[in-house]
């Protein structure tokens, strides 16, 4: 289900660049493409949510909340809330909507913000302008950093966009509080690393949420650091991490010399 | 648009009408017919996708929200989902509503969102 859902938001977004005659990062566009539908876009206060979508018939309102000041996130959530309303996506009841987020676990709207956030990414880094810079060896997080610059979204989008189009065996790790939060893997890292995974002592993410600083620098860790192996070899970790949101990104990259190894043929 | 305009587009008409007919009629096509087909309709879609690009506008006017009013901020929780209930209701499958990241809709955020529709709901 989740593939699926993650598989369409590619294919739509594949449809959408087409329809807009996307050729260079110049013709990427989230306002104007909003504003050709007719959606109004429009700060609010809003506390609870990243951005919001309303559709009464013929209005149609993206909402941005005031305090998200970074062009980069502002992008990526009218994006997101285009998708809802080009799909039709159905609203959850209002039952649903006013319940606290701890009871609402498992509801469809999950699967339907997998299908978005897919959306966002492939819009707003097109796979036929960005497929060959992330087709590179050795993997580390200058590229994504680069193409976040250049590209004007959040360097999490970034990393996850590269590791879908990567060639190499990768993954984008995200973590918070020593948990793995989530992990996005490049279709050659073909083991999982799974949410809610601890993380391990010996990697380079677990340094931050013990002793609040990383080293910042791609370097070999033990592939038990990230994978239950009795294998005795290296793999690549460049972590990064936000002290302001107590995160961390971490970049794994699985030399080709060692994938054979760590059951990466 | 002058009369000979007229005659003219609908002679185009009919004749367009009745090849497409016969050609229904026949129902052979070759690869060739295909490939010249997908070719037309494929410059088609690329000359239209680059006229919508041309016509995007340069700048977007991001609109404010405003106040919320005293009414509203005089209710109460309860109150408020209830009116929400009933709102989204009357509005049936032409309302549609999603959040990105949604924590907890707060109060004020679910003022602003009765807002949004009592207001729409008294324009229209």
């Amino acid at each position: 289900m989740q593939r699926d859902v993650i598989t369409e938001g590619w294919f739509d977004a594949r449809a959408f660049l087409r329809r807009f005659d996307v050729r260079s990062r110049e013709d990427i566009l989230p306002e104007p493409w909003a504003d050709s539908y007719g959606i109004e876009i429009v700060e609010a206060p809003l506390d609870g949510a990243a951005a919001q979508l309303i559709r009464l018939a013929d209005l149609v309102q993206i909402v941005i909340p005031e305090r998200i000041t970074d062009n980069a996130v502002r992008r990526f959530a009218i994006i997101h809330e285009l998708y809802h309303y080009l799909k039709r996506h159905p609203s959850p009841s209002p039952t649903m909507m006013c319940r606290p987020k701890w009871m609402r676990r498992g509801d469809e709207a999950f699967h339907l913000e997998l299908g978005s956030n897919a959306f966002a990414g492939a819009v707003l880094l097109p796979e036929f302008l960005l497929r060959k810079r992330c087709e590179v060896s050795p993997v580390s997080l200058d590229v994504p950093w680069r193409i976040a610059k250049e590209y004007d979204v959040s360097i999490l989008t970034s990393a996850i966009r590269f590791a879908e189009l990567a060639s190499e065996r990768c993954a984008a790790v995200f973590s918070r509080n020593g948990v793995v939060e989530w992990a996005a893997e490049s279709p050659s890292f073909t083991r999982r690393i799974r949410k809610g995974t601890r993380l391990d002592r010996s990697s380079v993410a677990w340094d931050f949420h013990t002793k609040g600083r990383l080293d910042e620098r791609e370097q070999p860790v033990p592939a038990t650091a990230w994978f239950n192996t009795t294998a005795d070899v290296d793999i690549i970790e460049h972590s990064t991490c936000s002290p302001q949101h107590g995160t961390v990104l971490s970049l794994l990259w699985v030399p080709e010399a060692v994938g054979a190894r760590l059951g990466m043929p | 648009m002058k009369k000979t305009d007229d005659n003219d587009i609908r002679t185009l008409d009919i004749v367009t009408h009745e090849v497409g007919l016969l050609e229904m009629q026949d129902g052979r096509s070759t690869p060739d017919d295909r490939r010249w087909a997908n070719q037309v309709a494929g410059s088609m879609r690329a000359r239209i996708a680059e006229h919508r690009r041309s016509r995007l506008p340069k700048t977007v006017a991001i609109k404010k929200a405003g106040p919320i009013s005293e009414r509203l901020l005089a209710m109460p929780r309860a109150v408020l989902e209830a009116l929400f209930g009933s709102l989204v209701e009357q509005w049936g499958p032409q309302a549609q509503f999603a959040h990105r990241q949604l924590d907890t809709l707060s109060d004020n955020d679910l003022r602003r969102m009765i807002q949004t529709i009592e207001n729409h709901t008294n324009r229209g």
